[in-house]
């Protein structure tokens, strides 16, 4: 698949091919470290965004990189090697959500450093915003995966249609099918969940509290 | 801004930040006058929660694990793998050539070896052979359990070992380990004959590469490949500890029905101890009596039929919850510990855990009642009765003035259950502890 998010970048990224990748390529240990390292956090987030929080995390972290190393023969740098790694990590996310398997907990092991380190309002606050996300995620599950991921990268990863349409591999009249009947589908689950709508309200309330 | 419908494009664009200040300004104007807007609005609101949420990471010890993997599947890797295999397989070669001239010499010598090998079914059949089993490390024999614990086994002939509460036979070719004090066995090639009576010291366990069984007091055969069930019932689990079928008699389940597995064999320790079914010291809760156990949710076997004891179970089960109801803790551990006899599932063994710990309670034996609901919540991960026993871990901590252990309790469940039943109640009782 070609990736052209940015037409502009095409020569620029040929350019500035990371200079682990022919190390990735023959195997070096050293080289798979450094691009690891590097793009580990991109693909933890974008999994997250779009899977949500799910003890399979360690799984599709680790797929999305044994994947890219299999076909890494076959990046060309005609887009940046994120933009590239990103497809791969929507593609596993997108065939984890089919396959249906969702587990909607997460293993206490995966509580993020960030979050910890990161100053809440309240521990009240912390686990409405947690329980808000967990709930919003489940009402995702009811949306197929394709509309569902397309929706979660245009809306939350703000992305342009035609990122989300080179990032699925899908024509932008598709993307933009997808957005709109996710949308529309998830739309009417919010409205017929009042509790989600008391949560979002105390969650408001609280900020506001903690701002005064 | 004329109309909602460009209203409500506006909004997605706040939410995704990418509207200008002019529609920014339009789309205010316009939801000071309309309030379908203002609920759409309120709505789209939500999305920005899932923006603003740090993502959740892996742990320093994930990320080495999978790096690990990764470089393991690289190309350098599989190279290293093949060299492995090739520093292991020139010993090995060497190790098989000598025991196969050994062997030719001692047959020439007029021993009466096996020329025609009877297959593992016929050995089943006939009193245990001799035990010589032929260890590729030491290059020595051993005939006691003692002498062959810990230690990688390839046996030249058919032979059976008595092990404590169980006898094993093992075809020629089959190699192996026995680790645990004779109760667990790794199988690396060939195919073994268990025979587990009931209630021995412990779970007996053989681990095969790709899965792992696990006994409950019964005969079966397992191959690298497979496993067949001559009577009893067996549980095959992968190295995660996830139950991947129950086999109960006549039953056959093939690695391959299980999809892609670990290839690592696991070490030891690494699976949940779900508490031996032929002794029922378990489990569970005055909180919520699970309503049926009927549920087959362990993952089926293909073309097995429905073995017949798991009506037993439920009636046993049932039993059981009657007599608790009607304050007899005895008699219902005792129709429990039937029902563990009688070929449970899955979630018939987790509800009777449950029920075992709430008899447990009604004796007010708090500290076995807390034993049984913290091995029900760790063991049946997959099931409700889980949560049931995660929430009556706090609850008991809580009554029993634990605090500092009950806080832990209450925290650890809603975070691992944020939609949960008593997510409610276990904040109420968070936000109450001094």
């Amino acid at each position: 698949m070609v990736l052209h998010s940015d037409p502009h970048a095409k020569s620029t990224a040929r350019a500035e091919r990371p200079s682990w990748i022919a190390g990735c390529c023959a195997g070096e240990p050293t080289a798979v470290a450094a691009m690891f390292s590097e793009y580990c956090e991109t693909v933890e987030r974008v999994i997250y965004r779009l899977v949500g929080a799910t003890p399979d995390l360690e799984d599709l972290v680790q797929t999305t990189f044994i994947e890219a190393m299999r076909s890494i023969q076959r990046y060309r740098g005609e887009a940046s090697f994120k933009t590239w790694i990103t497809s791969i990590a929507v593609h596993v996310a997108q065939h984890h959500l089919r396959a249906g398997l969702m587990r909607r907990h997460a293993p206490l092991d995966l509580v993020p450093e960030a979050r910890v380190a990161s100053p809440m309002p309240n521990l009240e606050v912390q686990l409405d915003e947690r329980r808000l996300s967990s709930r919003l995620h489940a009402l995702l599950d009811k949306i197929p995966a394709r509309q569902r991921i397309a929706l979660l990268l245009f809306t939350v990863d703000g992305r342009s249609v035609e990122e989300v349409a080179a990032l699925m591999g899908a024509s932008q009249s598709t993307t933009r099918s997808r957005v709109f009947f996710a949308r529309r589908a998830l739309r009417a689950k919010i409205a017929a969940d009042r509790d989600l709508a008391e949560l979002a309200e105390s969650i408001v309330g609280c900020r506001k509290e903690g701002a005064a | 801004m004329s109309s909602c419908r460009q209203a409500r494009d506006a909004i997605i664009a706040v939410v995704r930040q990418q509207a200008t200040e002019a529609e920014s300004l339009r789309l205010e104007v316009h939801l000071g006058l309309c309030a379908s807007c203002r609920s759409e609005q309120a709505r789209w609101h939500l999305m920005e929660q899932l923006r603003d949420q740090p993502p959740l990471r892996l742990g320093e010890a994930a990320r080495g694990r999978v790096l690990g993997n990764i470089v393991m599947f690289s190309p350098a890797g599989a190279r290293t793998r093949e060299r492995s295999r090739l520093r292991l397989a020139i010993p090995f070669l060497l190790t098989t050539t000598a025991v196969v001239a050994v062997a030719w010499v001692l047959a020439a010598r007029g021993w009466k070896n096996s020329a025609a090998e009877p297959s593992l079914a016929e050995h089943r059949n006939t009193a245990p052979a001799v035990i010589q089993p032929v260890l590729v490390q030491a290059q020595t024999q051993a005939k006691t359990i003692d002498q062959i614990i810990d230690q990688t086994i390839r046996a030249q002939g058919p032979g059976t070992l008595e092990a404590p509460g169980a006898r094993i036979a093992y075809r020629a070719g089959t190699s192996f380990r026995m680790l645990a004090r004779g109760r667990r066995i790794e199988l690396f090639a060939g195919e073994v004959d268990v025979e587990v009576a009931p209630g021995g010291p412990g779970r007996f366990r053989v681990v095969a590469p790709r899965f792992i069984v696990e006994v409950i007091g019964t005969r079966f055969i397992v191959r690298p490949t497979g496993v067949e069930t001559l009577h009893g019932t067996v549980r095959i689990v992968d190295a995660a500890g996830r139950e991947l079928a129950v086999l109960h008699a006549e039953e056959t389940w093939n690695v391959e029905q299980a999809g892609p597995l670990p290839l690592a064999l696991a070490e030891d320790g690494f699976l949940p101890t779900p508490p031996p079914a032929g002794s029922v010291r378990t489990v569970a809760p005055a909180l919520v009596m699970p309503d049926s156990a009927s549920a087959s949710d362990h993952h089926p076997v293909e073309g097995a039929t429905k073995p017949p004891g798991r009506n037993r179970a439920d009636l046993l089960i049932a039993e059981a919850r009657s007599a608790l109801a009607a304050g007899d803790p005895e008699l219902a551990r005792a129709r429990i510990s039937a029902a563990l006899g009688a070929r449970p599932t899955g979630r018939q063994r987790a509800v009777a855990d449950l029920l075992a710990a709430a008899s447990f309670l009604v004796e007010g034996r708090y500290e076995e009642a807390l034993a049984a609901y913290r091995r029900t919540a760790e063991s049946f991960g997959k099931y409700p009765e889980s949560e049931t026993a995660a929430f009556a871990i706090a609850q008991l901590l809580c009554e029993r003035d634990s605090t500092d252990e009950a806080r832990t309790a209450l925290q650890a469940y809603i975070e691992r259950y944020p939609e949960g039943r008593f997510v409610q109640d276990a904040r109420r009782k968070l936000a109450s502890l001094p």
